[in-house]
């Protein structure tokens, strides 16, 4: 089975190669082959959860390809319970956005082959085990949403994708600058973290402010108050597929920076801290629920609903607890899913009507029952309703915070239940009411369109009625943190 | 065990049914189908209850964390299955009716499936073993009350009231969550009999944590049976479909927040302070829904406030420790107000879908059998003997008297005198008097079918000698004996005595006002606007509450976040432009700036090295 982990690193690279070499009027060959890339490692990393080994637990099927022993930079990858179901995550909604840009003409084979490359970062990223290749990765998630952006947008697409890539570029300054620091704290000339986390012996000193560093670096990725504006701008101005695995898996790489590297590293930073995130992460809920309850567009109503929710994930991370680091995983796979979801059934209505502002849509649910439906499953998702992904994450987090701070723990609570006031406004202004005559020249999802969006929701609602599966997986990697 | 599963799962897979065939299904089957799988449901819970069967069942681990524990159990006593009997029973019945009432709708599938739906989110919720899955069914019956209030979606105040009721609804379940969240920290389990019966042991009578826990199981129990200040989703609910109105804002979704309390009742035993506000507050919403259905001028909404009183008694009862009466009472109103909706769900389906009373009047000799079933379900709720709300009610005002809220018990008196009055306007003004109808109505309207007919003649049954089952017997009835398995209903017993004879009396005195005015008088649909409005609530909240938050929305989202986080991005990249601009100043191309420059950098890094 140790072919598994090499397939889901190269499906997209070689598909990204394949695209570059057809023709660039072969547009169905392309969309195929993007669609093949992209299935090939859903199936891969569904084939992990079962087998990988429970009962050993720790990072298996370890591929190691030695770079350079000089500079100890080596190409490091591996699973366990936490980077698994993001792998399966980033693989659904790749799935999903390959579908979603189906009726795509403009530039097709540019886009579909940064779209590749995008998600081969992604998997990168989660799959690497090296501080050196990490930050590679990272970067190449980074530079292809830019032209994504700029190339494929709509409406203040350039300034968008100029703000975004300053803000993530500026993150990364402080990343890199503490892989350095690890680098040379260590002595040990490697940037294996497998080895660093087993031999390097940091100072409590040191990890207090390199933590910091990393929890600030990373944390602009997850769209951290007060360095979120950077998010909903770049979503609303994203094609579809684009704002897909931005909101659902670039986020989901900052908050797996903070578990894996600054908390996997410097564990005795976190403590000091731990209050600075919860009440950050406070503000990520309150702060963008209020805003996304005056948003008109919806676009940037789920943008600013997705802030929020990353605030719930860096509370979980803030109680210090495996309850806490458990429901962070599961809220990132459910969070993950329910956002790109939302992004496809708004991406379907804006490329159909060509509008996105609320109060110009309305009644859609005759026109467009199939989307309709998978709205209001995102929509039920997004507001915790048990039977669907998310609330068995938001309940063992929010548990973990009333242990840890009851004020952030009910605080938290509250904004979760705030959202269902601009999720369900948002659903009443465009799906529901009368119709407007000229939406009935528009037709229904078809089946390859449909396709995605059910694709998610079966998803949601797995994981939703069976949480003890992922929960015990997530609890293999997540216990003794 | 395994009927207890079956009688759950058949509705579900009714639903699932239902909704994959939707497309293709034909009008008759549907209907039959959804109605078959209630009917299997009440069959296996009826004889789960001929058999005795008690005991909880654990089928597997739901959540499985230490600290959270969640299996799937399902929990057979006495109260679930009366619950469960209610539910599937009354549920029947109204499953049956709508096939009469939608018959003329296209999207019949969709009905079906979510009423399907909805009745196994209602079993799931009163069976649940533990907190976490009466949650997950919680939330279930708040998504279908969503689904079939606005399920005339292209209505825009169907959307609107679908939309208000989820909102509110969710404000309730924001303190229940919080609660069952409070219940894992303190007893580390959300089992129900492991939780009532560490609850005495654990904690002293009083305790503040105790009545904090309480208050916020009461919050979502506010939320979910419509009870001030949460209560105000109720009436604009009934802009669904009558027989939504009738089993879900009715009989049983509505009742999910007196069932929480009885099911908890020995925690809430442990907390005086919450146990008299819940008096408190149950009494408020009772007078004033009472005052509100005075002066309502549609059908329905008379109904709906009707049921936030009566609901508002069930809760004075657990106030007042009398938990029996509570459920007592909650099961004949189950059946009257059933009775009440659907026989006003005739009325409206023959006037096509016309709910204001100005446009009724005189629809006696029109529809005489319905005019029969309403005129009873009129003087069983307003509690004229020997009709099932009159025991319930009684002994529920008696408990009330007895446990020594005096004052508490004027008011009850109060409710029952306005009930009598309310209702008997609301019969006058729709059945008796000169026809206010239009014409074309007027000429076609003619008697419901019998699958509409039957169904309330079965509740009509019930609301005959639905009271004797707490009455015959003394302390030994049916009813009292059966709950006391589950929880203490002893020294409860009805007996006649000046109290019985006094609200007798109020009753008849309430009716015959009534009968006065609207009758003798013949008085036109009028009304006072402060109670119309319902003391003008909605107002209210739109000025304390949604116009302040808008504004704070307003600020954040348009001065805060683009003048003070967009601002500083600008003015950040302003000056990493304006720098940008004098670097590129810098690289001129001309040899003599380069040769300048040199100058001065080798001077400084001598000066550096020097110094």
């Amino acid at each position: 089975m140790n072919w598994i982990v090499p397939t889901i690193i190269l499906a997209p690279v070689i598909g990204v190669l394949a695209i570059l070499l057809s023709p660039k009027e072969a547009e169905a060959r392309i969309r195929c082959i993007s669609a093949l890339a992209t299935g090939a490692t859903l199936l891969a990393s569904l084939l992990l959860f079962f087998v990988y080994d429970q009962a050993e637990a720790g990072i298996q099927f370890i591929w190691r390809i030695p770079v350079s022993e000089a500079l100890g930079i080596n190409l490091i990858f591996g699973v366990d319970g936490i980077n698994i179901p993001l792998l399966v995550l980033t693989a659904v909604v790749g799935v999903a956005g390959v579908f979603s840009m189906w009726r795509l003409t403009n530039r097709v084979k540019e886009f579909y082959a940064l779209f590749l490359l995008l998600l081969g970062g992604m998997y990168g990223g989660f799959l690497c085990f090296d501080l050196f290749f990490f930050f590679l990765f990272y970067e190449l998630a980074v530079l292809p949403m830019y032209l994504l952006v700029t190339l494929w947008g709509s409406k203040n697409r350039e300034y968008a994708a100029m703000k975004l890539t300053i803000y993530l570029l500026g993150a990364s300054c402080l990343v890199i600058t503490a892989f350095l620091m690890i680098y040379q704290e260590a002595g040990l000339k490697t940037f294996d973290y497998l080895i660093l986390v087993e031999q390097a012996n940091f100072s409590p000193e040191f990890q207090k402010w390199v933590f910091l560093m990393l929890f600030i670096g990373f944390g602009v990725l997850a769209a951290l108050f007060p360095f979120h504006t950077w998010s909903p701008d770049g979503y609303a101005a994203a094609p579809t597929a684009a704002s897909m695995v931005h909101a659902g898996v670039l986020k989901q790489l900052g908050i797996y920076g903070i578990l894996r590297l600054a908390i996997g590293l410097c564990p005795e930073g976190l403590p000091h801290w731990s209050f600075l995130m919860g009440f950050l992460a406070v503000c990520n809920i309150v702060y963008a629920a209020i805003i996304a309850a005056k948003q008109k567009d919806l676009k940037y109503m789920i943008g600013y609903s997705s802030v929020a929710h990353m605030g719930v994930v860096i509370l979980g991370l803030s109680t210090m607890s495996t309850l806490g680091y458990t429901g962070v995983v599961y809220q990132m796979f459910a969070h993950g899913m329910v956002t790109a979801l939302l992004f496809s059934c708004i991406g379907y209505i804006y490329e159909t009507t060509g509008i996105r502002n609320m109060d110009q849509l309305g009644g859609l649910a005759k026109q467009f029952p199939l989307i309709a439906f998978a709205f209001v499953m995102a929509g039920l998702a997004n507001v915790g309703m048990p039977g669907l992904a998310g609330f068995p994450a938001e309940v063992q987090i929010f548990l973990a915070a009333l242990r840890s701070n009851v004020i952030f723990g009910v605080i938290g609570i509250f904004g979760i239940m705030f959202s269902t006031i601009y999720i369900f406004r948002a659903l009443q202004r465009s799906l529901f009411g009368p119709m407007d005559d000229k939406f009935k020249q528009y037709a229904d999802a078809n089946f390859v369109m449909a396709f995605p969006r059910y694709l998610i929701v079966v998803f949601l609602l797995f994981f939703g009625f069976f949480p003890q599966l992922l929960v015990r997986f997530i609890r293999t990697a997540t216990e003794g943190m | 065990m395994n009927l207890t599963l079956i009688g759950l799962l058949t509705p579900l897979l009714g639903f699932l049914g239902l909704m994959f065939s939707s497309k293709f299904i034909e009008r008759k089957w549907a209907g039959r189908i959804a109605s078959g799988t209630v009917l299997v449901s009440f069959v296996c819970f009826f004889t789960l209850w001929l058999n005795g069967t008690t005991g909880s069942f654990t089928y597997f681990d739901w959540i499985p964390l230490e600290q959270f524990k969640v299996g799937f159990t399902l929990n057979i006593d006495s109260l679930s299955l009366l619950m469960t009997l209610i539910i599937t029973g009354v549920g029947y019945l109204i499953h049956v009716f709508s096939i009469g009432y939608m018959n003329h709708d296209e999207d019949f599938a969709r009905y079906f499936a979510c009423l399907n739906f909805f009745i196994f989110s209602m079993l799931t919720l009163v069976l649940a073993g533990n907190l976490v899955l009466l949650f997950v069914g919680w939330e279930g019956v708040g998504l279908a009350s969503y689904l079939l209030i606005g399920f005339w979606y292209h209505r825009p105040a169907a959307a609107k009231a679908a939309t208000k009721a989820f909102v509110v609804n969710r404000i309730g379940d924001l303190g229940l969550i919080i609660g069952i969240l409070l219940t894992y920290k303190l007893f580390g389990t959300g089992d129900f009999n492991e939780i009532n019966s560490q609850a005495k042991e654990m904690f002293a009578v009083g305790a503040p944590v105790i009545t904090l826990l309480t208050f916020c199981y009461f919050i979502g129990a506010m939320g979910k049976s419509a009870q001030v200040p949460l209560h105000v989703w109720l009436p604009d609910a009934m802009e669904g479909p009558t027989p939504v109105s009738a089993l879900i804002h009715a009989a049983t979704m509505v009742t999910a927040g007196v069932y929480l309390i009885v099911r908890l009742s020995p925690v809430f035993q442990l907390a005086p302070i919450t146990s008299y506000t819940i008096a408190i507050i149950g009494m408020i919403t009772a007078l004033g829904a009472a005052f509100a259905a005075l002066s309502q001028t549609e059908l329905k909404k008379v109904l709906a406030y009707s049921t936030t009183s009566q609901l508002g008694l069930m809760f004075l009862a657990c106030g007042v420790g009398s938990y029996f009466c509570a459920m007592f009472h909650l099961m004949t109103h189950a059946f009257i107000k059933a009775l009440l909706f659907l026989s006003a769900g005739n009325v409206i389906h023959m006037m096509n879908g016309a709910t204001s009373m100005e446009k009724m009047g005189g629809l006696a000799s029109k529809l005489p059998k319905t005019n029969k079933l309403f005129i009873l379900g009129v003087l069983a709720l307003s509690g004229i003997p020997p009709f099932a709300a009159f025991v319930s009610k009684d002994l529920l005002l008696d408990e009330v008297a007895h446990n020594g809220y005096h004052i508490l018990y004027f008011c009850g008196m109060a409710v029952s005198f306005l009930t009598a009055f309310y209702l008997g306007r609301a019969y006058f003004l729709t059945f008796t008097g000169k026809s206010r109808l239009d014409e074309k109505i007027s000429k076609v309207i003619h008697e419901a079918p019998s699958v509409m007919l039957v169904p309330i003649a079965v509740l009509g049954v019930f609301t005959v000698i639905g009271g004797f089952f707490g009455w015959f017997g003394g302390a030994h009835a049916p009813l009292q004996t059966f709950l006391g398995q589950t929880f203490d209903t002893h020294g409860i017993a009805f007996k006649w005595g000046h109290l019985t004879m006094r609200s007798i009396l109020i009753a008849i005195a309430g009716f015959g006002l009534s009968w006065f005015v609207y009758k003798v008088k013949a008085r036109d649909v009028d009304g006072v606007t402060l109670l119309r409005r319902a003391f003008f609530v909605d107002q209210i909240y739109d000025i304390l509450i949604v116009k302040p938050l808008t504004f704070l929305s307003k600020i954040i989202s348009f001065v805060l976040e683009p003048v003070f986080f967009e601002g500083t991005i600008r003015v950040l990249s302003g000056v990493v432009g304006g720098i940008g601009n004098l670097l590129q100043r810098a690289q001129s191309g001309q040899i003599r700036s380069y040769a300048a420059w040199m100058v001065i950098g080798a001077t400084l890094l001598l000066g550096f090295l020097i110094f």
